[in-house]
């Protein structure tokens, strides 16, 4: 009885599944890569400067729609957007001296970034990115030392380097908290 | 053209359900699984199948860890809270894990293997580096791995634990490996959303782009039918193209 259930149910799925195939067989992958916005607003399908709910067509990520959407007015502008982003990464930990912040393009010509931006390898200067550690299997004192080790070095290279080039690393380390805290370096501002 | 589509759906969904029940062995709870699992996530298929339609974003990939199973157990399949005909469970919150494997453009990846591996309760993995020093703690009746085929629709599904974190590790995960033939296709994690630990986790946090993150956190929620706390998740795994992957 439950079986006969399950092969009904399973059945539908199957059948919907196929057709959609067939329909959707020249349907276009997402690009990987770019920053969260810029993936994100890939979903603008008519190039509007906008996203409503149902253009996002991944469902995984339509919970992230919801949570830009709170006055649900039906869609989201890109200015919404890069907030949201903005505020995700701020929102972010960081252990000290942790590896990789949220680097990327951000600053485009007309981006609203300002040196901010996401997506990018560890930061430079990391000793040894989290998942190095993790592959080694660090232990959680180990991992103390690794911090406390990144943090001198941090400190032996910001001596050696001028402030021009300190600030140039900072551009390059993409706004990211630099070791233990500091602001995210989604700068608001800019024009859109 | 539909009508042929759906006779050959039916026969291959009729050798899927043999198959399966040949993996699964006659446990007890193929019922529960058969009644809650099976027919919810044949339900979100169905209803979910459109909005697959066109554009997904790839799993990210992340670190395989140090302790991928070094010997495969005995018992490699999908329910990791018994073992072989063993009558004593796993330890831990019992979690009920499907999804399917779809490519970016939203099309089931079908007869791929799905392997998870995980940390048992006690913290302890199935890799004699992890469980021969941990011997004395680690939860005997805990398979440690599983493996599964992906069904013609790309589903697939486990029986595990809700993941626990793991010393230097602050989110529990859990592990995932997906495999077509011996090639491996993509290794990552399963990430608890809303776990206190995602934010502290070296893992987690290497991830740079916010949306990564949301393609690997599931919701672990409570199995409505369930008397004994049982959880769910789901988790959609969408491989992204790769040169040999034409």
């Amino acid at each position: 009885m439950v079986r006969m259930k399950a092969i009904g149910q399973g059945l539908k799925g199957r059948i919907s599944t196929t057709i959609f195939i067939c329909v959707t067989s020249a349907a276009l992958a997402v690009p990987q890569g770019g920053s969260p916005v810029d993936r994100f607003m890939q979903f603008d399908v008519k190039h509007e400067g906008k996203v409503t709910r149902v253009e996002v067509t991944d469902p995984r990520l339509v919970p992230v729609y919801d949570a830009i959407d709170t006055a649900k007015k039906g869609s989201i502008t890109k200015a919404q957007v890069i907030a949201y982003f903005a505020t995700q990464i701020q929102n972010s930990h960081r252990g000290p001296g942790g590896p990789g912040d949220f680097g990327g393009l951000g600053g485009r010509p007309g981006g609203p970034a300002g040196p901010g931006g996401f997506g990018g390898p560890p930061r430079p200067g990391t000793i040894l990115p989290g998942f190095v550690a993790d592959r080694l299997g660090l232990t959680a004192v180990q991992k103390q030392n690794l911090a406390a080790l990144q943090k001198e070095v941090d400190a032996k290279l910001a001596a050696i380097l001028t402030a021009d080039q300190k600030k140039q690393l900072d551009g390059m380390r993409r706004g990211g908290p630099g070791g233990p805290g500091g602001p995210g370096g989604f700068s608001p501002g800019g024009p859109e | 053209m539909k009508g042929t589509v759906t006779m050959l759906d039916l026969e291959r969904l009729k050798f899927e359900l043999h198959h399966s029940e040949g993996l699964m062995g006659r446990r007890s709870f193929l019922t529960q699984l058969a009644s809650g699992v099976v027919v919810s996530t044949s339900a979100l298929l169905f209803s979910e199948s459109g909005a697959f339609a066109e554009q997904l974003m790839s799993t990210p990939a992340l670190t395989e860890g140090p302790y991928y199973p070094d010997t495969l157990p005995l018992d490699t399949d999908n329910d990791l809270i018994i073992i072989r005909n063993s009558t004593t469970p796993a330890v831990g919150v019992i979690t009920h894990m499907s999804g399917r494997v779809l490519s970016s453009s939203g099309e089931p990846v079908r007869n791929a293997t799905v392997e998870i591996w995980q940390c048992d309760a006690h913290q302890v993995y199935l890799n004699t580096r992890d469980s021969i020093p941990k011997v004395a703690q680690r939860d005997k009746n805990f398979q440690g791995f599983g493996r599964f085929l992906t069904s013609s629709t790309g589903g697939y599904r486990f029986r595990t634990i809700k993941p626990v974190p793991y010393p230097g590790r602050t989110a529990g995960h859990i592990h995932v490996k997906v495999k077509r033939g011996d090639r491996e296709m993509l290794t990552t994690q399963l990430f608890v959303r809303g776990h206190p630990g995602n934010a502290t986790d070296n893992v987690f946090n290497d991830m740079s782009d916010p949306l990564d993150r949301e393609l690997v956190l599931g919701s672990f929620v409570p199995v409505k039918a369930s008397k004994i706390g049982e959880l769910s998740v789901k988790f959609d795994i969408v491989l992204g193209r790769t040169p040999s992957d034409r």
